[in-house]
């Protein structure tokens, strides 16, 4: 059953939405859009656009994704077959012969230590700092009281 | 404050199409220049804010019963909220129902807290410049006598408060219609409303209203 539409011609209710109409506009306080504005720029300001691959990973599940992807990708270099093949590899395929020996002489001298090693029987007993009493003491000279 | 901007189905084409061609083209639309403040044109932007300035902040004064502090403060977050949600406007529709839609929202998302906390909403005994803004503010049109000014003062007044007896549901039809002139069609959009529930809604406010003015 359709509902009679309602009259919105009735003279008295033109006449008070008419007192409505001829309410004035109040004036805004000043410097309103100033501030709207300030405020906008203060909370949208323009998000720069970093590359991809630089963005810092924010997502918890992503972190986690990008972690498991690390693991996942450097746990067989672990297995020292898998790392000596895969450096041979690299050595014949990506660097070539001219450059090899240049960098593993490199690589050697960086990661090989020739100095004299000491076990730690030759180490002084104190060697690692001294610990802290856990006996509080005052000097007698800042002792206050009778 | 969580705001569900509704999207206005008034198709900025279809409602400015016969004057579009006469506008000069250095006047540009509300939409154009939208569209320029999102891309971080602040003068854009000012512009923008500088010709709603007077007119939504008029809507949300009367829309609080006079409380300037809060018209005040929902005028930025309507912009605010305006710049946050732009995915969500629709550049082939109208910029004036869409952020008339966000303010709405916003002064309903206010009393909305307001209940929550048992706060009073509107002050039905609002009087003209309670809240720190006097309500009769726009200056006195030129051979306006004292006399006459304060009887337009009064009239103000009584509007006022018969509009403050009102439901916020009722309030914000009959402003929007008669206050901001959008037609039932664009405040139907604006509330996300039926016309029919619109026009039933007014129906109901107005009469509301017309007995209020009666009293003495």
């Amino acid at each position: 059953m359709d509902t009679p539409e309602p009259n919105l011609n009735d003279p008295t209710l033109e006449q008070a939405g008419e007192a409505v109409a001829r309410l004035s506009r109040p004036l805004p306080p000043a410097g309103l859009a100033a501030r709207t504005l300030a405020r906008i720029s203060g909370s949208c300001a323009p998000v720069k656009r970093i590359f991809w691959m630089l963005r810092p990973i924010t997502h918890p599940i992503a972190r986690i994704a990008a972690a498991a992807l690390i693991i996942y990708t450097l746990a067989p270099m672990t297995d020292m077959e898998i790392g000596s093949h895969l450096g041979s590899q690299l050595e014949e395929h990506v660097l070539g012969s001219t450059v090899e020996d240049p960098v593993e002489h490199f690589v050697d001298g960086v990661l090989t230590h020739y100095a004299p090693a000491d076990t730690q029987g030759y180490q002084p007993r104190n060697s690692y700092g001294r610990m802290p009493s856990t006996v509080r003491h005052t000097p007698p000279h800042t002792r206050t009281g009778t | 404050m969580v705001v569900t901007v509704a999207a206005p189905q008034v198709h900025a084409q279809q409602r400015n199409a016969p004057a579009a061609e006469s506008v000069q083209e250095s006047v540009r639309s509300d939409e154009k220049l939208f569209d320029l403040a999102i891309g971080n044109d602040r003068e854009a932007l000012g512009e923008l804010i500088g010709r709603y300035e007077k007119s939504l902040f008029a809507l949300l004064l009367r829309m609080t019963g006079g409380d300037s502090h809060r018209a005040d403060d929902l005028f930025q977050e309507t912009f605010l909220h305006a710049m946050r949600a732009a995915k969500t406007f629709d550049r082939k529709l109208q910029f004036k129902p869409w952020v008339i839609a966000i303010a709405v929202n916003l002064v309903r998302d206010e009393a909305r807290k307001k209940k929550v906390r048992g706060e009073v909403g509107i002050g039905i005994e609002a009087k003209d410049g309670e809240h720190g803004h006097h309500m009769g503010s726009e200056p006195i049109s030129g051979g306006e006598s004292p006399g006459e000014s304060a009887e337009r003062r009064d009239e103000e007044r009584r509007v006022q408060r018969a509009l403050n007896y009102l439901t916020d549901l009722e309030r914000e039809v009959v402003l929007l219609h008669f206050y901001e002139h959008l037609t039932l069609a664009e405040a139907a959009v604006t509330l996300d409303v039926p016309l029919g529930t619109i026009k039933s809604r007014l129906h109901a406010a107005l009469t509301r209203l017309s007995g209020l003015l009666e009293k003495p």
